[in-house]
């Protein structure tokens, strides 16, 4: 079975049902065919006040963007004992899935398929876990904040250049006070 | 010892290997613990968040439990895979203890199912292997084990390594220069050298795919041969600790060097020094053609092909 499941084809991957912890028949091929091209960036930014009375906020009004920590330059003492591991793995995971998520429903609204195509409920994006598990962690950090906002970055790397563009901006959400939250809050209307 | 390991010395250090990188794995999550709070990455209530149901009908169990997992049992359980793990090192045979130190590690794969790696299913693997073989205790039952560790170290090589042939981006040598350049896997004494040596990032990605390949030959080859690809294994995970942070793969994989080397000795003894080494000289030769045929069909347009990166956002 580890062997069948190795296999480039659909059918040799439906094994891994028999499989009873989901772990058993993994597959070995890392880093390949395609390696890591580029990395994720997260970047958020946070309004301590609301503009109105409406609970609404400007653009304007906004924190500049920061970069949430956790993919900083490696540590050689990581090589025994590496923490990091956590965080950017995290981050990595979620700006990926986010993104394939982004790509298929917007697949679909281009061929036409663009009133609730099968498979993709309107707010797909916005539930999914991935999603989800950002907006809380940019919720966390902004402790006195009343609306957040993230954003996902892709770096590629050229030589020793840099080339840095977004590639999927979060909507802008409310965040509940320090003393009853939880985590992400609803929508806020973006100006 | 390590050249010539008997099935239960084989066994015993596979699961030893495991508990060290079960014990490091904790010590990461007890310097990462604010993350388990409430809005950290590991925050339960978040990614607890998943669908009941899995493609098992015992999975979808297993997840349903761990969903009733609060957060102050969870770290008592984590105390006590610490406590499991450094017992396994004193007493690496004991099945009970690998029963344990395997369902322990199901449990933090199933809790932190979005920063599990191959080292994670590797080490699995491998205690799953240890206790199955432990159970009844008798020599068939341990030869079993010793040899589906073998078989499974090579085949996840044999795996890597042709998948890594098959790749344009790996047979270019372009692969090797792209990771190294990332915050995510890459280093960034490693960057500056490969972009002032691209020969160096070349070389590096044929060395990892003809070494991953042609691991196989540690099944057959005389014993010298064996403790060249063995050293060449330790260097190379080596390395992948240090330019890449993947600090748990040495212990994971190299568990299993002993079993390929218990392995080894048993397919010499069968089959006789020299049928073993004409056996190896062949298997080495198809390889390396095979090598040199999956480099030959990479198309010239291979760049233009490849589906590219996501594009920037508009609007």
């Amino acid at each position: 079975m580890t062997v069948v499941v190795q296999l480039p084809f659909k059918r040799c991957k439906r094994i891994r049902r028999y499989d009873p912890v989901g772990h058993l028949l993994p597959g070995w091929n890392f880093f390949a065919p395609k390696p890591l091209r580029a990395d994720f960036a997260v970047w958020y930014r946070f309004w301590e006040f609301y503009d109105n009375d409406h609970g609404e906020v400007l653009k304007a009004g906004s924190s500049p963007w920061l970069e949430v920590a956790g993919i900083e330059e490696r540590r050689i003492t990581e090589a025994i004992v590496n923490p990091g591991r956590y965080t950017r793995k995290t981050i990595f995971t979620c700006c990926n899935q986010i993104i394939m998520i982004n790509r298929a429903v917007l697949l679909h609204g281009k061929n036409g398929k663009s009133d609730a195509p099968a498979g993709f409920p309107p707010d797909a994006i916005i539930m999914s876990l991935p999603y989800l598990l950002l907006v809380t962690k940019v919720s966390s950090l902004c402790k006195h904040a009343v609306a957040v906002q993230f954003r996902i970055d892709v770096i590629q790397h050229e030589r020793e250049t840099l080339h840095a563009y977004t590639v999927f901006r979060s909507a802008v959400h409310r965040v509940l006070p320090d003393a009853s939250r939880v985590g992400g809050g609803g929508h806020v209307a973006a100006s | 010892m390590w050249l010539h390991p008997d099935p239960n010395d084989a066994l015993r250090l596979a699961v030893q290997f495991c508990a060290v990188a079960q014990i490091v794995g904790l010590v990461e999550l007890t310097l990462v613990r604010s993350e388990l709070r409430s809005g950290g990455f590991l925050d339960w209530s978040m990614i607890g968040n998943l669908n009941p149901w899995t493609r098992t009908h015992v999975g979808s169990l297993i997840r349903r439990a761990f969903r009733r997992l609060g957060n102050r049992m969870f770290i008592w359980l984590i105390v006590l895979n610490a406590v499991v793990a450094a017992a396994l090192l004193i007493w690496p045979s004991v099945a009970g203890l690998i029963a344990a130190a395997a369902a322990l590690q199901v449990m933090l794969m199933k809790r932190h199912h979005v920063t599990i790696d191959g080292s994670d299913q590797m080490i699995l693997v491998v205690l799953v292997t240890c206790m199955l073989g432990r159970i009844s205790g008798d020599a068939l039952a341990i030869r079993a084990a010793v040899s589906f560790l073998a078989a499974e170290l090579t085949l996840a090589y044999l795996v890597a390594g042709l998948a890594k042939a098959a790749s344009p981006y790996w047979q270019s040598g372009e692969a090797f220069p792209m990771i190294v350049q990332t915050r995510m896997y890459g280093q960034p004494m490693a960057a500056r050298m490969v972009n002032r040596h691209p020969g160096l990032g070349h070389a590096a990605s044929y060395a990892v795919f003809c070494w991953e390949s042609l691991f196989i030959l540690a099944l057959t080859a005389p014993p010298t041969v064996v403790a060249v690809i063995f050293v060449l294994g330790v260097g190379f995970h080596a390395g992948c600790a240090v330019v890449m942070g993947l600090n748990r793969f040495m212990w994971a994989f190299v568990a299993s060097y002993p079993a390929v080397a218990c392995t080894n000795l048993a397919i010499r003894s069968a089959l006789g020094g020299h049928t073993a080494d004409a056996v190896t000289i062949g298997v080495a030769v198809v390889g390396l053609l095979c090598l040199a045929f999956l480099n030959r069909t990479r198309p010239s347009d291979w760049k233009a092909r490849h589906t590219t990166l996501p594009g920037p956002l508009t609007g």
